[in-house]
């Protein structure tokens, strides 16, 4: 429907192979396919991913982190696993200018830092992208939420967040219970009183 | 934890997972799923285990659709499993109180509440959510039985300082605005079904919101205005569409100034007289007048006057798509010397629908082809192919074709030709469309020789049982003399 082809191809030049290792901690960031800058992700099991610079930064962490000046060497995310950092990173390269989150990313902006950010509108490419992302087993879900809640992302908390909500949106409560590892520590006149209590929400 | 590399020193450290007993997940994921659920069911999730009861009432979104929990036709089941009955009408109202009262963020983010009965205490409800500092609000509410007087916003909601997004259905009754409106953080305004009543007080709600960025007025109803005026500095999209019978748009002037508008869409019948200063940074415009052919009788020539008078405004798009009565007007300007004709210099992308491929539609097409050398997208919608005249008229229009393309060679890289009409009545019918679309297939390869993308879309080149001639039209195709070497064909429906 746009007038432009130019966004996606650009990105397809990031490749997210794992990186050469054995850089030293104060080379300059990497220059990726394009003349991008690129910084480098190593999970907690030393896999390596190089990821560009303007795609992380839709993570709040890994902003910080780079603008305090982190991002010369591999940045060590040990808590989260190869696999995961892999799909993480391959969503950030999708939500690239999305403008569900580029708002967000404008009002930060830094020394035209986003000036190749430009907003376009989530395509159908994109959508069926976040679908496909979340069809994953409930571990996997949990793992990627906690991913996200680390990461400080809102495009892949928006995509996970919702999945959960949607998965759970049906259950029984013992269901519910279980999806979440809870047990229910109510007695049973609690569970009653608070039923009673919350009569408008349980009619 | 894996042993990573002590070199760095990044400041992003790990952060801890509690295995506490809200179970799997921190709490602050679980308050965001809990917000991606209607209100309703996350407040039953207060009966997962104790450490969840209060869970929920921290919450930074509020969902409450009176239409979607509250009204049921049958039964429906539930989280527990149990089959409810349908619910009194009266609950919601209880419902919503309730919530507002247990639920203790100081700031709510965002609040949809979409009530369909009458008699609910709206004003307190909307005072909370802005006392709160919501950011989204979406607002939708029944009609009122008396359309021209609805007291039902608080005035207060019009100087929120915390309102980012603003989404109001009022089913048709009116708005009714205070005084003073400043909505100084609102960046996004929808407004749906809502009846305007008052030419200053709805200039100032537009010129007062001083970052608003995005406008979109769907089905609004103008017709107690004498001007709808929009002057507002900082605005970058705006959208007027209203597909009712009657929008009184007719009666009414339009005025708009938005020096950094670039993105315009207008659907809605041709208003009484456009004042539109020029958009400088305009890119995507796209014009499609409703209901036209009512206003036939009362005066072609005057209307299109109005309607080609506001392309002038327009004429620094890059994008642009049309509708028949636009390249009508357009037409009617090129057509009356003593106006001149409307460049549209920067023209990349040109969309237009025609009624039928005649002599006069294709001239404005190629008109506008000859003032835009720098077109690259063609996308021509036919509304019947088929309709067509006596075999002496076809071949005259073919070798006006052909004349009016040969000279022109422009740098058009894409094309798209699609056409409706599609119950063929007879294999005359067929024959000529499958002639005409492979005319002008010739002329574009012909005289485009950047041309590289050719999109055919008609049901006929795309139903099974008649695949013979789509593959009789993919040879012809092939065998014309064409000047660029990779060009993709495709057909869709």
């Amino acid at each position: 429907m746009s007038s432009g082809d130019s966004g996606p191809s650009s990105s397809k030049q990031l490749v997210q192979q794992p990186a050469a290792a054995g850089r030293s901690p104060n080379q300059p960031p990497l220059l990726g396919a394009g003349g991008r800058k690129v910084i480098v992700l190593k999970s907690g099991d030393e896999e390596e991913f190089e990821v560009d610079l303007l795609d992380a930064m839709q993570s709040r962490t890994l902003r910080r982190a780079i603008e305090d000046g982190c991002g010369d060497g591999p940045m060590p995310l040990p808590n989260l696993t190869g696999p995961v950092l892999a799909k993480v990173v391959e969503l950030f390269r999708r939500h690239r200018g999305d403008p569900r989150w580029a708002d967000e990313l404008q009002e930060t902006e830094k020394e035209g830092m986003f000036k190749d950010y430009a907003p376009q509108k989530p395509t159908a490419e994109v959508k069926g992208f976040d679908r496909e992302f979340v069809s994953v087993d409930r571990d996997a879900l949990f793992d990627l939420l906690r991913a996200a809640n680390f990461l400080e992302a809102p495009g892949l908390l928006d995509v996970t967040c919702d999945a959960a909500a949607d998965a759970v949106m049906n259950m029984t409560v013992e269901e519910v219970r279980e999806y979440f590892g809870l047990v229910n520590d109510y007695t049973p006149e609690e569970e009653a009183a608070l039923r009673k209590q919350h009569e408008w929400a349980f009619q | 934890m894996a042993s990573s590399s002590s070199s760095s020193s990044t400041s992003a450290s790990p952060v801890e997972e509690p295995e506490d007993s809200f179970g799997a997940l921190p709490e602050p994921i679980l308050l965001l799923i809990l917000s991606f659920l209607p209100t309703l069911h996350a407040v039953r999730t207060s009966i997962l285990s104790t450490r969840w009861r209060t869970l929920w009432t921290s919450i930074g979104v509020l969902d409450l659709d009176e239409g979607a929990d509250f009204i049921f036709f049958g039964t429906e089941t539930r989280p527990t499993g149990a089959k409810r009955k349908r619910k009194r009408k009266g609950s919601f109202a209880e419902f919503v109180g309730k919530v507002l009262s247990f639920h203790h963020t100081p700031t709510l983010r965002k609040l949809r509440l979409h009530c369909c009965s009458q008699n609910c205490p709206l004003q307190d409800w909307v005072r909370t959510a802005v006392s709160r500092g919501v950011q989204t609000l979406d607002l939708r509410l029944p009609s009122h039985p008396n359309r021209n007087s609805s007291g039902q916003l608080p005035s207060l909601l019009f100087t929120s300082q915390s309102l980012v997004d603003l989404r109001l259905d009022l089913g048709g009754s009116a708005l009714i605005l205070p005084g003073t409106v400043a909505l100084v953080a609102l960046r996004r305004m929808r407004l749906c079904f809502v009846k305007f009543c008052d030419d200053h007080l709805t200039r100032a709600l537009f010129s007062n919101s001083t970052a608003l960025k995005r406008l979109v007025l769907l089905n609004c109803d103008y017709q107690m205005l004498g001007r709808l005026e929009i002057s507002c500095s900082s605005l970058q999209e705006l959208a007027i569409e209203s597909l009712l019978k009657a929008d009184g748009l007719g009666s009414c002037e339009v005025k708009i100034a938005a020096p950094h508008l670039t993105s315009f869409v207008y659907r809605a019948s041709v208003a009484q007289a456009y004042v539109v200063e020029r958009f400088l940074s305009v890119e995507y415009v796209k014009i499609q007048f409703q209901r036209f052919e009512a206003w036939e009788v009362l005066g072609q020539h005057s209307i299109l006057k109005r309607a080609s008078s506001f392309f002038c405004s327009l004429s620094s798009a890059r994008n642009l798509d049309i509708c028949p009565v636009c390249v009508k007007a357009l037409r009617f300007r090129r057509t009356n010397d003593w106006l001149y004709p409307i460049p549209f210099r920067n023209l990349n992308v040109l969309r237009t629908a025609v009624k039928d491929l005649d002599y006069s539609a294709i001239r404005v097409v190629l008109w506008l082809f000859v003032l835009n050398p720098h077109l690259r997208a063609l996308i021509v919608e036919v509304g019947d192919l088929s309709v067509l005249p006596s075999s002496a008229g076809k071949e005259d229009f073919f070798k006006f074709l052909g004349a009016c393309f040969k000279h022109r060679c422009g740098v058009v890289e894409k094309v798209e030709i699609r056409c409706g009409g599609s119950n063929f009545r007879s294999r005359e019918a067929v024959r000529y469309t499958t002639e005409t679309v492979l005319e002008l297939v010739k002329v574009l390869l012909g005289s485009q020789p950047r041309l590289k993308k050719l999109i055919l879309s008609n049901k006929l080149f795309c139903d099974s049982y008649s695949s013979n001639i789509r593959d009789v039209v993919m040879e012809k195709v092939l065998s014309f003399p064409k000047r660029t070497r990779e060009l993709a064909v495709a057909f869709i429906y």
